[in-house]
């Protein structure tokens, strides 16, 4: 798990450009990932944590439908749209 | 004119004409100063449209109720922060909108922050202490709320979670 890696504006700005969501600021940030245009997944980022903590860490992966390594993936580079749209067509 | 509406003023409900009248008040006809002076207080009245209903702002108390209500709610959070453990909480209502039912969620501690998660709907909310991560968890489930009354445009998961949080808001 690569969380002490990453900052929460970091897990953000990933979903923004690669997952193309779309975050509401309020307290925390939140967004849906759109699937074939239909509302599937929600994610809340919190605000200003880095390192982020394992448990949020795990806590945003999950809330994306993804293991932590895969999230560890998406964050780095390796997984792109395309893939990430695979795991979660594989798992539902 | 609806509480919503008064904006700033936050008004302290005495209820009805019957609690006046057990509080001394007496025949009901009295004016609104001779209430306000009763009080002895900075206070506004307001009659609401609904009969017997009457509303008096009494400034000061609820400064004072509001600043107790936030003292409080720190003295539990901090004694929460030095458990190790977390007995589930109940949400009784959201940030502007109550529930028919309360939620159950679950607080963790996770390195200096904490995670407040809800058991029946998968949202989080993140804080520095647990009176703040429980605070986001009500805006998060309020965001939602008011996400699902925008349209039915979600997959089937979340059309049920959809349905469970409509029943349950107020």
């Amino acid at each position: 798990m690569k969380n002490s890696q990453f900052h929460t504006k970091k897990v953000k700005s990933v979903c923004e450009k690669k997952l193309e969501i779309k975050f509401r600021n309020g307290k925390e940030s939140n967004g849906w990932f759109l699937l074939d245009g239909i509302k599937t997944k929600r994610i809340t980022v919190p605000k200003g944590r880095k390192p982020i903590p394992p448990k949020t860490y795990k806590t945003m992966a999950g809330q994306l439908g993804l293991s932590v390594d895969e999230f560890d993936s998406l964050l780095e580079c390796p997984l792109k749209l395309k893939g990430y749209i695979e795991i979660i067509s594989n798992s539902s | 004119m609806s509480i919503e509406e008064l904006g700033d003023v936050h008004p302290v409900v005495i209820s009805n004409i019957n609690e006046l009248y057990l509080r001394g008040w007496g025949s009901g006809k009295a004016t609104d100063e001779d209430f306000v002076a009763f009080l002895d207080r900075p206070a506004k009245i307001h009659h609401l449209p609904v009969p017997k209903h009457t509303v008096v702002y009494d400034e000061k108390i609820n400064y004072r109720l509001e600043s107790l209500e936030q003292e409080i709610a720190e003295l539990k959070s901090h004694a929460l922060s030095q458990q190790s453990s977390y007995a589930p909480i109940q949400i009784a209502r959201l940030i502007s909108k109550s529930l028919k039912k309360p939620l159950t969620a679950l607080l963790e501690k996770d390195e200096d922050g904490f995670i407040a998660r809800s058991t029946d709907v998968p949202i989080y909310g993140f804080g520095d202490d647990p009176y703040e991560a429980t605070t986001n968890l009500r805006h998060e489930l309020e965001s939602l709320y008011f996400d699902f009354l925008e349209d039915d445009n979600f997959s089937p998961d979340w059309l049920d979670i959809k349905k469970f949080l409509m029943s349950i808001v107020d």
